[in-house]
């Protein structure tokens, strides 16, 4: 598991974290969404015992990372953005030499190299230079390379940027299967739908602060209330007053379609139907429009900054 | 597994890393180019101009001198590149991520990197000198005191290190590796000069001189792995990389 509690950091006067609480269970994952700059990075070194903590304390499983940055570091596995490899060096001596740098024997270290490799599906390239490798398989090194110390903590800061559609599709199900192996992931990531699919819970931050933690269904049905769409047979001129003296937002009509928002659905729909046919329109469908996490998170993001 | 895992003592996270240098400098073409050049090619070519200046001990340990420092001015660069270079291409975060401590990341790139191929280097490039010279007019071990020689041999021995170190100070704020070389010749042009005069100090047998500035590149050296080390820190490595 992975707690942070009340997390701050300074950097000179600036506050980058600013009071940030949150929690991983064991074999779930959370995505930590938000802007450039917004603190994502400044978190999860933090919570991985990379850099200093000014405030608050931050745990993984019962190692106290204010306390133990070095315990901490070695119970956590990171891939930052791109995997960043020294090129010149073999898969198995890579591998090896992070093994090594954890704590294992050269021994041990070395077959757990050769376990990685086949865990990531590079077994045939094992006494390769790295440089020689493409980048979806290096980015597979990268993950090896974050599996080396079998971390119950996983932070993945952009995992798959860079990589083609298939590449990250397959390293979308590994992320996924991390689920069954009981770690606590954290997954950074500015492709939305990559969070919607894999995370249970979504936490959005904004200079520094939680704007909005829910899972992504809660995200999606946000404050601002869910979004309909009403069909009619045809285009009806005058249908603004159908929609006069009830709390509905952001009404967008469009050759027969009309969609709105509204937070009072049970209060609102049928007033708007009843209204809409005693105007002459013929209502063939009333439905809830899906909205994607994407579109929750960029009304969280402008909300936020909006108000300050 | 998870088991096996823990934080490895500041001397054994030291070898880890010292080892993962020297390995990856050996891999490196340019880099065992310039440790043969300056081990075998340039001291057989220094040898064989100090033969000119037979009778003239200070000119012959002048000589000698470079041949002890200018393969810390190679260990400089591989110091450059394993830790601005590092920093430049992102590969240092990996390894910040691991419980290493930081003296045993920034002693085991220094010994790793510069310190250990350059000592390799500088011993085999003087072995070479001394034994292209043994029997000739300019034969060091005949032209002057087997103290003198001891003298320079670790008044250069030490200027070396502290040059090192002394770059790897300078250059630490470079962005690049190109930046960072550029800066250090700053330090590299003083050092080599300073390094060759003291030898004439030297041979002038002022031994009190030569042990005092002995003293000073000592405590350079001292308080630059400091400033260094505490620039080169997990911290500060990570936010300068962004």
């Amino acid at each position: 598991m992975i707690k942070l509690e009340n997390l701050v950091r300074t950097f000179g006067t600036s506050r980058a974290v600013d009071d940030l609480s949150m929690q991983v269970l064991d074999g779930s994952i959370v995505a930590l969404l938000g802007p450039n700059g917004a603190g994502k990075t400044t978190t999860v070194r933090m919570a991985a015992g990379l850099i200093g903590i000014t405030q608050g304390g931050a745990w993984i499983d019962d190692v106290d990372v204010v306390k133990d940055p070095a315990r901490a570091r070695a119970r956590a596995g990171l891939l930052m953005g791109e995997a960043n490899l020294y090129d010149n060096m073999t898969l198995q001596g890579y591998l090896s030499f992070f093994g090594e740098a954890y704590g294992l024997t050269p021994a041990t270290a070395r077959r757990r190299a050769g376990d990685l490799a086949a865990e990531v599906g590079l077994t045939d390239r094992l006494t390769r230079k790295i440089e020689s490798f493409s980048k979806g398989m290096k980015q597979r090194v990268g993950l090896a390379r974050a599996l080396v110390n079998d971390p119950p903590a996983l932070f993945l800061d952009e995992p798959t940027s860079g990589l083609d559609v298939e590449a990250a599709i397959e390293f979308r199900e590994r992320i996924r299967e991390f689920r069954h192996e009981r770690r606590s992931i954290v997954l950074c990531t500015h492709v939305l739908a990559e969070a919607e699919e894999l995370a249970d819970d979504v936490v959005v931050i904004q200079r520094g602060k939680i704007v909005a933690h829910g899972s992504p269904a809660q995200l999606k049905r946000s404050s601002q209330g869910d979004r309909f769409r009403i069909r009619l047979a045809k285009p009806l001129k005058k249908y603004e007053a159908a929609f006069k003296g009830l709390s509905v937002e952001d009404v967008r009509f469009d050759n027969g379609t009309i969609e709105f928002r509204t937070k009072d659905a049970a209060g609102t729909n049928p007033e708007i139907v009843r209204r809409l046919v005693a105007a002459g329109a013929d209502v063939i469908a009333v439905d809830e429009v899906d909205r994607t996490l994407q579109e929750a998170y960029v009304d969280i993001v402008r909300s936020a900054r909006d108000a300050g | 597994m998870r088991d096996e895992v823990r934080a490895l003592p500041a001397l054994t996270g030291t070898f880890v890393v010292m080892r993962r240098e020297l390995r990856a400098l050996l891999q490196d073409r340019r880099s065992v180019t310039m440790m043969l050049i300056f081990g075998l090619v340039l001291p057989i070519v220094i040898a064989n101009g100090a033969i000119g200046a037979r009778g003239r001990p200070d000119i012959v340990l002048v000589i000698m001198t470079e041949v002890l420092v200018f393969p810390y001015i190679a260990g400089l660069q591989a110091a450059l590149t394993a830790f601005v270079g590092e920093r430049e291409h992102g590969t240092l975060g990996p390894l910040l991520a691991t419980p290493l401590s930081n003296v045993s990341i920034f002693a085991g790139k220094l010994l790793g990197a510069a310190y250990v191929p350059s000592l390799a280097t500088s011993a085999i490039g003087f072995t070479a000198f001394l034994l292209f010279l043994r029997g000739k007019a300019a034969d060091p071990f005949t032209i002057v005191s087997h103290g003198v020689l001891l003298e320079t041999v670790v008044l250069s021995l030490v200027a070396g290190f502290a040059m090192v170190v002394l770059g790897l100070l300078f250059g630490s704020k470079a962005k690049s590796v190109r930046g960072a070389q550029a800066i250090t010749a700053v330090v590299v042009f003083p050092v080599i000069f300073g390094v060759q005069a003291l030898a004439f100090v030297v041979v002038r047998e002022s031994a009190w001189i030569a042990w005092s500035i002995m003293l000073g590149f000592a405590v350079a050296i001292v308080v630059s792995v400091g400033l260094s080390a505490r620039i080169w820190n997990r911290e500060e490595a990570l936010v300068s990389s962004g």
